[in-house]
């Protein structure tokens, strides 16, 4: 299991332990991983994540095509020896999404019931974002050049 | 939409390419991805092998660590066919820089002032307000014979009232690819550091 930051770890292994989810992966809306479990090759978080955050975002356009203000809030995929439960909550920290990969040994009930209580938990301890963002340094323009001017070979 | 963490200090933005059917954006990514060495090239599908896509190309580029500062742009090209114009239009809800691949050819103008008027359309946001974008325009197919084509200034007075920096392009021999994708990203970053508060 690897968390961005520390306060993850518990919601997501009680998420892990209580679904016996098989993978669990948790994005921002735009798909930068947050946390994951049960990935083997960071290759397949990468892809994944954009794709669930793809799938996610498709949904919610068709969603507001075909029913206006009706809340598509997860989607799931069943296939014969494993499923796959996507779905996004509000946090303080913006919209996030969570991939889940569930076999035999769990269902889309159990799944649901603990991402609600995952989506919870993350809520109630997600620290507040900082008001103000950290400035980026001063002569950020002036090396970003010179990278660029190295990177290219543009004069 | 830009990606900044504070906490891992990744900035990460989306560069889209856009212009009229066969102006030459997938040419142009092509010419940049053959020039960016392949380890700057976190990710890029073509780096493993596989054909780019010619219907909605990525190009994910590793500009470097910038005063701590992990950055990266990927970069899209997206098919100007008409079934993609939902991918289109949600690539460039998420786009932080514009580069406008146009067709120097005089016969094209039309297509070209067709193109505009659809991004413009397409960057409504839903308060029907057009997205104002960091953007360039590239004018491609500046090696054809002088008769076929119109010259850069006569360009930028039908093409590019707002005044954007502008390239004359030949994407095969890869001029001014590098420069217009350079010039892009400097007016990406300066107003994502101007958001954040910085003055440099």
């Amino acid at each position: 299991m690897r968390v961005l930051e520390p306060w993850l770890r518990e919601p997501l292994a009680d998420l892990v332990r209580e679904s016996a989810a098989r993978v669990v992966l948790v994005m921002t809306a735009s798909g930068q991983v947050i946390a994951q479990h049960g990935f083997t090759r960071s290759l397949d978080v990468m892809a994944a994540a954009a794709l669930g955050a793809g799938i996610l975002a498709t949904t919610a356009e068709l969603a507001d095509l075909i029913a206006p203000g009706d809340d598509f809030g997860a989607v799931v995929h069943q296939g014969g020896a494993q499923g796959v439960w996507l779905a996004g909550f509000d946090t303080p920290r913006g919209r996030w999404v969570t991939l889940v990969v569930f076999g035999r040994e769990s269902s889309v009930g159990l799944v649901r019931m603990f991402f609600d209580r995952f989506a919870s938990g993350v809520r109630r301890l997600a620290p507040a974002p900082t008001a103000t963002p950290e400035l980026l340094a001063e002569g950020f323009e002036r090396e970003l050049d010179d990278s660029l001017r190295a990177l290219f070979g543009t004069g | 939409m830009a990606r900044i963490d504070q906490d891992a200090r990744t900035l990460r933005a989306t560069l889209v390419l856009v212009g009229p059917r066969d102006a030459g954006s997938s040419s142009l990514l092509r010419t940049v991805r053959d020039r960016v060495p392949a380890d700057r090239r976190p990710g890029d599908p073509a780096r493993a092998g596989a054909t780019a896509d010619p219907l909605l190309d990525w190009l994910p580029i590793d500009l470097g660590t910038i005063t701590g500062w992990r950055v990266r742009v990927d970069c899209y090209a997206v098919s100007s066919r008409t079934s993609y114009d939902t991918t289109r239009r949600l690539l460039l809800q998420e786009a932080d820089g514009l580069m406008l691949v146009l067709d120097s050819q005089a016969g094209r103008l039309e297509d070209n002032l067709a193109a505009l008027r659809a991004v413009q359309e397409q960057l409504l946001d839903r308060d029907g307000r057009v997205r104002d974008l960091p953007q360039v325009c590239c004018y491609t197919k500046q090696d054809l014979p002088e008769e076929l084509i119109l010259q850069p200034a006569a360009l930028d007075a039908t093409l590019n009232p707002r005044g954007a920096p502008s390239f004359a392009v030949r994407a095969v021999a890869g001029e001014n690819v590098l420069e217009s994708l350079h010039a892009l990203v400097t007016l990406v970053m300066r107003r994502l550091v101007a958001a954040n508060g910085n003055s440099a």
